[in-house]
């Protein structure tokens, strides 16, 4: 079928029937590139940027469906300032952020670096699918699953805690476990993606630099830290803007096993805005909300590659 | 149903045959189109909005079936949402479909949209039409008055047509109470009887652990524990929080102290009391009539209902559906028709078998197949003598949330009852303010 | 197949680390702890596989067991005699999701080698803005792109999760940073015997990129396999539905459905995404491993 592709490209060249038009070589490049790029970009014009300039537009309307909305200027922005279910939504968000980064960075990176000694490649191979495997399912049905782990009087977790005397730990139904509930969610279910790419990177680097390291007496210490940390910078910092940008979006975990509870304990911005939206109704507002979300993860982002100029080591 | 009669060779078994010998026993008119039905061969395309579980679907398929007997080139499309997530997301789909302008015909809803819709002007008045037409008059005389009235406008029009409706009783494992030598719960047991009984039954430690109640917590499930104090979440019009009762603050630290004071039932945490229930980890707990299809189809027969114990009265609550016509009805007259059929007697004997909720007519349940399983199945309609619809105000979904996310901090200890209910009366009265400022409007 | 990648690469494929001291502390430690973490990550999976088994009523007996105790496989059989069409629900599933995967791969990779090996104006600009549509939370959007489906007659027709899911910024991401890796000789040689960007494209780009396209295309199976957010919004006729909605139909009213057939329904659920990813596994690792990912 290629070839068949091919051939008509050529025959289209040989024609000239204007469908390539004869032009110099590097106005060709451009002519492709954009050619490649125009099914991603109709796309993206269609189904992302049309909906978010529609959205910003509805950020400043009292916006209903069925009875007309009308232009209310900034309200709904100033509305955010004395929201304290928002500023705690936030908090939240930070606090879920901030670990679920960590947690899944580090242990995807400590379970690499121990795939990633000599062990026999059935054992890798295995250990890697294990790893990986819960990433691959959706979010629904591993809630079924957790809830029964967690619950206080009758969990597994609990139980297993019982056995070596340790009190229950009331992981759904207080303030302060449930975030600890949510994030070992997340981190059983995402930390897997982070290793896959973590091994990656570090079956990237070079044998050479740790034999020639090895000859100079380095131990395993000022290896991980003076070669294989900065060589794998540029992954590291890979996998902690994508984490980041998904933790500040954060929704599925928490909608199917908390639900925001109890009370706003978990409530993340987005299970919020998806609050206001749909049991509220104030969609102007909920509109509103995400584009300030929008712009803090757009400036975050921005931040970390501004910072990632001091620290991330390319080749 | 206890001789392996399947719910599944039930449903094809009305659905072909036996629907006909069922309405004739019970002297229905099958088909009998009067003089305003549209005639026989009119053509047309009827879409409904509907929700539920498959039984359900299957249901609906079987009436669709019978009104394409009569009119059989009328297509009928049938849009599902699973168990919706919750009724907010339901209707906003509905809103999203209206405002597209998108075919809608006919309209299933649970109680607690009904008002919401009537309000967005989602649906017709049926007063002129059921006056008008014998046949209306006649579905609407045969279903429960208390079960119809609760579905009306404010204005007192009836709107929707009764589908199924569930209410909150009582479940209690038959084996734990003879293992424990319990004699079945009195008919007219108070809180101080339940306490006691739950007591008895919680016992053991860790994996032998048991508690005598599982609480079904979620804001219809809660409902019965103010309705038997004489009290709810909102005054009697459901214009007004109503938090503020001290009686609604007995109630929510008698539910309290059930987990923390007594410990006889299980911390909350998410759906998983009929979890609890099946796996005899709790000896009790409550329900409509929905987890029998699953007691049934998983052959577990331990269960009996008992009327929810009373404190200072003895209401307890009930959740109805019902179909409307849409606003954008094409044909008014057709989907009358067809509503006819969703409502028919015939699908109440269906609902039966099904087992997840009950049906609007007491005459379906007269019969062996509803009154073999649970053996004091009559308790069901039973609690039709004192009763109240679950509060269901325009902005439902606001409210539910408020509501439960309080509820969900004193359970959890982070406030206490007092500290929980203050807080959620001040928002849950700024929400009841906002919205009558909003009806007062339009 | 093998050889190219050797000589693509100008280097020795890169292996695990070699050292030639004999088996260490360090690697029983790590042999143990490795071990230890693979229990607990599949203990839930094994609880929900021998649950699945089990009569309900034994569902939740502590200490739990992990390992099946009993074998109802009639439990496999209940989601396809209840009223739900499974099989329908399958097929339609499978239809969505290898459409939007196929149609990512070839988008994706057009416009991640434009981005990642041609020159044009405004190149650097137009990929930062279709990297920043990451970070629209999905949520609102959700009723401007309702509006124009509607427009577009689309409503409750498998298009409607389709046509969106054709693009993925990720996954251009993804794919130029492969094509970037590549040596620029190989397309040097290429250019010196007469072939134009479309045939560099497909003659040599292409066939060295199948490890990315297998990445994506994990990724974008398994995304839009377990979707349910859009087509419970899209999607609302019986026939038209999808996998994860049918499921949902089978937890029932309030949680009460039978929790072991709930469980049965979801291990057949992610066996088909388990298959593909036992598939390409070998092929993901190596485009991990290839392109790096570096910034």
């Amino acid at each position: 079928m290629r070839a068949c592709f091919l051939n008509l490209i050529e025959r289209l060249r040989m024609q000239n029937t204007g469908l390539l038009p004869e032009m110099t070589p590097k106005r060709r490049e451009a002519f492709v590139g954009y050619l490649f790029i125009l099914p991603t970009y109709i796309g993206f014009i269609i189904f992302i940027l049309y909906p978010l300039i529609e959205s910003m537009r509805i950020s400043f309307q009292e916006f209903s469906l069925l009875r007309g909305s009308t232009y209310i200027g900034l309200e709904n922005y100033a509305q955010m300032f004395a929201d304290a279910r928002l500023r705690i939504a936030y908090i939240n968000t930070i606090v879920f952020t901030i670990f679920a980064v960590f947690f899944n960075a580090g242990i995807g990176l400590i379970l690499a670096v121990m795939l990633n000694r000599r062990l026999p490649i059935l054992m890798r191979n295995l250990y890697r699918s294990i790893f990986f495997f819960p990433v691959l399912i959706a979010h629904t049905y591993i809630a079924v699953i957790w809830r029964f782990l967690y619950q206080y009087d009758t969990g597994v977790i609990n139980f297993y805690l019982g056995v070596v005397g340790i009190d229950p730990i009331p992981w759904l139904s207080n303030a302060h476990w449930a975030m600890a509930a949510i994030i070992i969610l997340d981190v059983w279910k995402n930390t897997g993606f982070a290793m896959l790419v973590f091994l990656a990177g570090l079956q990237s680097i070079p044998n050479e630099y740790y034999e020639a390291a090895q000859l100079d007496g380095a131990n395993e210490r000022q290896l991980f830290f003076r070669i294989t940390i900065p060589l794998l910078s540029p992954t590291i910092f890979f996998i902690l803007v994508i984490f980041m940008i998904g933790a500040l979006q954060v929704f599925d975990t928490i909608i199917v096993l908390t639900a925001g509870g109890p009370g706003d304990a978990t409530r993340s911005v987005v299970l919020y805005i998806y609050e206001i939206a749909f049991r509220t109704f104030n969609m102007g507002y909920a509109a509103a909300v995400s584009m300030t979300l929008f712009a803090i993860i757009l400036v975050l982002t921005a931040l970390q590659f501004w910072i990632s100029r001091r620290w991330v080591h390319y080749e | 149903m206890t001789n392996k009669l399947s719910r599944r060779d039930f449903l094809k078994y009305t659905g072909m045959s036996s629907a006909a010998a069922f309405a004739a026993a019970y002297g229905m008119p099958l088909g009998t189109a009067l003089a305003q039905a549209p005639p026989g061969d009119t053509a047309g395309h009827l879409v409904i909005y509907n929700f539920g579980g498959a039984e359900q679907q299957q249901m609906i398929a079987n009436a669709i079936g019978r009104f394409n007997e009569r009119y059989p080139n009328v297509v009928v499309e049938d849009l599902y949402i699973p168990w919706p997530e919750g009724w907010g997301h339901y209707t906003t789909n509905l809103k999203l479909r209206v405002a597209s302008g998108l075919k809608t015909d006919i309209i299933a809803i649970a109680i607690e949209g009904t008002r919401e819709t009537i309000f967005e002007d989602l649906v017709l008045p049926m007063d002129d039409a059921i006056a008008a037409d014998d046949e209306l008059q006649a579905i609407v005389d045969e279903v429960e008055p208390v079960l119809h009235d609760a579905l009306k406008g404010p204005d007192g029009q009836t709107y929707y047509f009764t589908r199924e409706w569930n209410n909150m009783i009582i479940h209690y494992n038959t084996a734990i109470f003879e293992e424990a030598g319990l004699d079945p719960p009195a008919v007219d047991w108070t809180w101080e009887d339940f306490l006691e009984t739950a007591s008895v039954l919680t016992h053991g430690e860790g994996a032998d652990k048991q508690f005598g109640f599982a609480i079904p917590y979620f804001n219809f499930g809660l409902t019965p524990w103010w309705h038997t104090n004489d009290t709810a979440t909102l005054t009697a019009d459901w214009s007004q929080s109503n938090l503020d009762d001290p009686k609604m603050l007995e109630s929510v630290k008698f539910v309290h102290s059930l987990v923390h004071e007594h410990g006889v039932a299980p911390s909350v945490e998410g759906l998983t009391m009929t979890e609890h229930f099946m796996a005899g980890t709790a000896a009790m707990t409550g329900a409509g009539r929905w987890p029998f299809d699953t007691y049934v189809s998983t052959d577990w027969r331990t269960v009996d209902i008992t009327p929810w114990p009373r404190n200072r009265a003895g209401t307890t609550v009930f959740g109805s559906g019902g179909w409307a016509v849409s606003k954008t009805a094409e044909n008014v007259p057709l989907a009358l028709e067809l509503i006819k059929n969703l409502t028919a007697f015939e699908t109440d004997m269906e609902a039966v078998a099904v087992g997840t909720s009950l049906p609007a007519r007491r005459s379906a349940t007269e019969n062996e197949l509803f009154n073999s399983f649970p053996a004091n199945a009559h308790r069901f309609f039973g609690s039709l003598e004192d009763i109240k619809p679950v509060p269901s105000p325009e902005n439902f979904s606001e409210y539910e949330a408020i509501f439960m996310r309080h509820m969900d901090q004193i359970m959890a200890n982070s406030l206490t009852p007092e500290q929980g209910l203050e807080m959620a009366h001040v928002e849950l009265t700024a929400a009841m303010d906002k919205l009558a400022e909003r009806m007062a409007e339009s | 197949m093998a050889s190219t990648q050797v000589t693509v690469h100008g280097k020795p494929k890169t292996a695990p680390r070699k050292s030639k001291k004999p088996i260490n502390f360090g690697d029983i430690v790590s042999y143990a702890i490795l071990t230890i973490a693979a229990i607990l990550v599949m203990m839930p999976l094994m609880w929900m596989f021998s649950t699945s088994l089990r009569p309900t009523q034994e569902s939740f007996h502590l200490p739990p067991a992990w390992l099946p105790t009993k074998f109802r496989w009639e439990n496999y059989l209940a989601p396809f005699e209840s009223s739900v069409p499974f099989v329908e629900l399958f097929i339609n599933s499978m239809r969505i999701t290898v459409a939007v995967t196929f149609g990512q791969l070839v988008t994706c990779s057009l416009a991640g080698y434009a981005f990642a090996r041609l020159r044009f104006p405004g190149r650097d600009l137009l990929f930062l803005l279709l990297l920043a549509s990451l970070m629209v939370p999905g949520q609102v959007t959700i009723i401007p792109i309702f509006l124009l489906m509607r427009d577009l007659g689309l409503i409750d027709n498998p298009l409607a999760i389709i046509l969106p899911g054709l693009i993925s910024a990720f996954g251009v991401f993804l794919m130029r940073q492969f094509f970037k890796q590549m040596p620029q000789e190989l397309f040097d040689a290429a250019r010196v015997d007469g072939a134009g960007h479309i045939r560099s494209f497909l003659q040599i780009a292409l066939p060295l990129a199948g490890p990315a396209m297998a990445t994506l295309g994990i990724i974008t199976f398994n995304a839009t396999w377990n979707a349910y957010f859009l087509p419970l919004i899209f999607l609302n006729s019986w026939h038209k539905m999808t996998l994860p909605q049918g499921i949902a139909l089978l937890t029932g009213y309030m949680g009460s459905g039978n929790p072991s057939v709930v469980m049965a329904a979801v291990t057949m659920a992610i066996l088909p995404v388990l298959m593909v990813f036992i598939a390409a596994q070998r092929w993901i690792i190596e485009a991990l491993t290839r392109s790096g990912l570096k910034g």
